[in-house]
């Protein structure tokens, strides 16, 4: 974080949703960003209501999970390597939670 | 990157083909694939009345959503009811009915309610009380499940069953009867139609996959109930969707590949025994009582028993 509380403005709304929020314990957050940094990165910052990595598996993002940046999936883009903007919407869905 | 269709810029990765596609042709193709598996396997008839089995969960939601928006659109003159199961499943099934009532106010379906305690005496939650080993319920659920909607869509008089069984599903159900040398049901999940002995179960989104199912959902801001049943994780469905999870990431379509499998396989073990019905309660059965009277009976003398 930066010491000068400068840096520490950018934020991005994180939304859990399909089952996540469940796990999150909420449905919306307000989350910091460093610049640069990659929906894979910060999908690693993300802890669930248990203190756990519920996003990652094995150093990826888990199998099952689809991510959207302002509703636009990310395989459109550069996959987890996409990089997340201050403002931006994250949007992560569960399409492992039963139907 | 521009839509594969429109050229106006694209949002979604269509996961049945790998189209890149904008959200209204996203909409658009998603709902005319459920329409061509409609037209091209003869689910519907006009005038007929169809009886969409709703969990409140994503699947459900959507065909409803799907069937609803095709009813309208192309005036194919469906008589649309709902039929939703109560397990008596603390903790999720209480959750997701609520769910079902939401979505019986937002499109205005008649509906029906049949419940495990009013039907077999015992709810899900009363026989897995009575279990004395750790194995899991999921199949006797299952075939009970079946037969409640069987009830329930009697009730509401209907000619035919719609389900939300997606791509996904009937992969697993391949990879399951596949290690289970289950070779009569190998195929059976695959199909789009199937029970004709009973009621018809049609299975309109039986080629969407299920990542396209939730990024429907999702856009179309449906509401629906997503969580894990609180049996699921002792369930054996978890082998075949761990594999087809891990798979998934890397062949494109993994879903639909291994459906094709099934039913290449189920057409040459075809045996041509087709089902009869059951002599006690006139539903499917491959001998003469079926499976879901056999649960039935098995569970009341274990409740005899204590």
């Amino acid at each position: 974080m930066d010491p000068l509380g400068q840096e520490a403005m950018a934020t991005v709304k994180v939304e859990y949703r399909a089952g996540l929020e469940l796990d999150f314990g909420t449905r919306d957050a307000t989350v910091p960003i460093e610049p640069g940094v990659t929906v894979l990165a910060l999908a690693h910052s993300l802890k669930d209501k248990d203190g756990n990595t519920a996003l990652i598996e094995g150093n990826i993002i888990r199998a099952g999970i689809l991510v959207l940046i302002n509703d636009c999936d990310i395989e459109i883009e550069d996959g987890v390597n996409t990089v997340v903007k201050a403002g931006d919407v994250v949007t992560f869905l569960s399409s492992i939670h039963g139907g | 990157m521009p839509c594969a269709i429109c050229n106006g810029k694209a949002a979604i990765k269509y996961a049945s083909d790998g189209r890149l596609l904008c959200k209204p042709c996203f909409f658009q193709t998603f709902e005319d694939a459920v329409l061509h598996t409609i037209e091209a396997d003869s689910l519907f008839t006009p005038g007929q009345r169809v009886a969409i089995g709703v969990s409140g969960g994503k699947d459900s939601s959507v065909l409803t959503h799907v069937l609803f928006v095709l009813n309208e659109r192309h005036s194919l003159g469906l008589d649309l009811h709902m039929v939703a199961i109560d397990e008596g499943i603390r903790g999720y099934r209480d959750d997701s009915l609520a769910c079902v009532y939401r979505m019986q106010e937002r499109y205005s379906l008649p509906l029906v309610v049949k419940s495990f305690k009013g039907l077999f005496g015992a709810s899900l939650d009363d026989m897995d009380a009575r279990r004395t080993t750790e194995t899991p319920l999921c199949s006797e659920c299952g075939v009970l499940r079946r037969n409640a909607l069987l009830v329930g869509s009697r009730e509401a008089q209907a000619d035919i069953m719609a389900l939300g069984h997606n791509a996904d599903d009937a992969a697993e159900a391949v990879i399951l009867n596949l290690m289970r040398a289950d070779t009569a049901r190998l195929g059976r999940g695959t199909k789009a139609l199937t029970g004709g002995a009973d009621i018809p179960r049609a299975k309109p989104m039986h080629r969407c996959t299920q990542r396209d199912i939730v990024m429907y959902a999702h856009l179309q801001r449906l509401d629906y109930f997503a969580t894990e049943c609180t049996y699921a994780p002792r369930a054996l469905r978890n082998v075949p969707r761990a594999i087809l999870g891990a798979a998934g990431g890397v062949i494109q379509g993994v879903p639909l590949k291994v459906m094709q499998v099934g039913e290449v396989l189920s057409r040459r073990l075809d045996t041509g025994t087709r089902p009869g019905l059951c002599e006690r309660c006139g539903g499917m059965a491959s001998g003469r009582v079926c499976q879901a009277c056999l649960v039935v009976e098995a569970e009341g003398k274990r409740a005899r028993e204590g």
